[in-house]
């Protein structure tokens, strides 16, 4: 009985102890979008106030990614369209305040420094699923902190009437490009 | 700002779509979409239906929020929002309002019924929003809310007599929500309202064209129940201050008020509609100061 929970044990903990949890740092993290407007240029905006949390398995090169964004705090460097963004127009701040991403299959590639994250994105009450492309994932120790630190990119692009985000359609782009800068603290 | 990898602006094909279909006064100028559009619609549908009477003007308003709403939002239904709701009990109303029409139920039964209406219409489209907040604060946001709308719609239901006095309140009230709610950073909101507005001027004007009809609770409940739900929802859910509701509140009051019957019609139509705009114009002022100007 004891030779059993021996080998259980030792088959279960090597695979646990290498799923490693990172907590995002909002400091260090921005998520971006971008726009067209009119047909004439990209507008950008990010928002300000998110939090996350990423488990990544290296050995299996899998993982889990659970990010929350707080709707209100879109920021496009203009207060007015930042009220109308948060409108029922759009975002629709009030009656859905967080945009939530929690993914639903995480691959590392092969060398480590590319992946792919399959997840679902609510925007506005709705759930999508939606695919980021992530690239320069780079782990290591902070000199600053000597904590155990991991970063990345990702990118997306969704449709924003897929959300049922449709008001100013087409003059304001159904399109959104939806850009991350991540690190984040071993937990 | 990061640039984009491609350097062309994201969804650069759609703006190609975009620009090549766009006429100069394209169809998708909102005041095409939220003004001249519902009211040409309400012109025609009331004037060929002028001889239904009490029903024609409900309808000429259904018929040009119908038209909006096709154009802005579509008639999807999903997700549920608030301004969905809106639009859902918007288009409910009127049928509902013609068939009171011709029931036997006195003016007090109606203004009561209303006024339970317009509240439990209000619950409805602010709980989730009431419901996560304290009970001290949905209470101290709420009842203000549900009282404005249950007072409108018990008011514009009522209706009158005359319907030079039903329209011109409902124009007014039309244009004063639309207008508030625009500098309260809500252009989908202020476009359903002025939507409303612009189709009770139009019976407005069938009527001073035509001639005839009845003074229509019809037509003030299938105006005044959204007009009444899209300001209470500025506030909720955008940037247009509570206290406008309080001289919203007042517009549609105003065509009660006496003038004499001397007057030509369309004198008399004009009246009506500026004593009724003159809180109105406060509400947009109030709400200008608070939010500042349109954002778009």
């Amino acid at each position: 009985m004891r030779y059993l929970l021996l080998t259980l044990a030792a088959l279960v903990l090597p695979a646990t102890a290498l799923a490693e949890s990172y907590t995002i740092d909002p400091n260090h993290t921005s998520i971006y979008f971008a726009i067209n407007h009119l047909g004439f240029t990209t507008v950008y905006g990010r928002f300000d106030t998110f939090s996350g949390k990423i488990t990544i398995d290296w050995q299996k090169g899998t993982g889990a990614a659970d990010v929350t964004v707080d709707a209100a705090s879109v920021d496009t460097n203009v207060a007015k369209r930042d009220d109308h963004l948060r409108s029922p127009d759009f975002l629709n701040a009030v009656e859905f305040p967080q945009i939530t991403f929690k993914s639903t299959a995480l691959q590392v590639g092969e060398g480590g420094t590319t992946g792919t994250v399959e997840g679902r994105l609510t925007i506005n009450g709705v759930t999508r699923p939606v695919s980021l492309e992530v690239s320069h994932i780079h782990c290591g120790t902070n000199p600053l902190n000597q904590k155990a630190t991991c970063g990345f990119d990702a990118t997306t692009r969704l449709m924003r009437s897929e959300f049922g985000v449709n008001y100013g359609l087409p003059a304001l782009g159904d399109e959104v490009r939806l850009m991350f800068g991540v690190e984040a603290t071993k937990d | 700002m990061p640039v984009p990898e491609s350097g062309f602006p994201a969804g650069d094909g759609e703006a190609a779509v975009f620009l090549e279909s766009t006429m100069p006064i394209g169809l998708n100028h909102p005041a095409i979409q939220s003004g001249v559009a519902p009211f040409v619609a309400a012109v025609v549908v009331a004037l060929a239906l002028g001889r239904v009477g009490r029903a024609a003007g409900a309808v000429a308003v259904l018929t040009g929020l119908c038209v909006t709403v096709g154009w802005v939002t579509g008639f999807g239904l999903t997700p549920m929002t608030a301004t969905r709701k809106i639009i859902l009990l918007g288009l409910a109303v009127a049928p509902v309002a013609v068939v009171l029409e011709w029931a036997a139920i006195g003016v007090r039964g109606r203004v009561a019924l209303w006024f339970a209406v317009g509240v439990a219409a209000m619950v409805w489209v602010g709980w989730p929003v009431l419901a996560r907040r304290g009970i001290g604060e949905a209470l101290a946001v709420g009842l203000p809310l549900v009282g404005y709308c249950g007072w409108v719609l018990a008011v514009a239901g009522r209706g009158s007599a005359d319907l030079l006095r039903t329209a011109s309140g409902a124009a007014a009230l039309g244009l004063a929500t639309g207008g508030a709610a625009l500098f309260g950073a809500s252009a989908l909101l202020g476009q359903l309202a002025l939507a409303v507005g612009s189709a009770a001027g139009g019976v407005l004007v069938a009527h001073l064209v035509r001639g005839g009809g009845d003074g229509s609770g019809a037509l003030g409940a299938a105006a005044g129940l959204p007009l009444a739900l899209l300001g209470a929802a500025a506030t909720l859910y955008a940037k247009m201050p509570a206290l406008a509701l309080l001289p919203l509140a007042l517009v549609p009051l105003a065509p009660l008020l006496p003038v004499p019957q001397g007057l030509p019609r369309w004198r008399r139509a004009g009246i009506l509609f500026a004593l009724a705009m003159a809180p109105g114009g406060v509400a947009i002022f109030l709400t200008y100061r608070v939010a500042g100007p349109v954002p778009f």
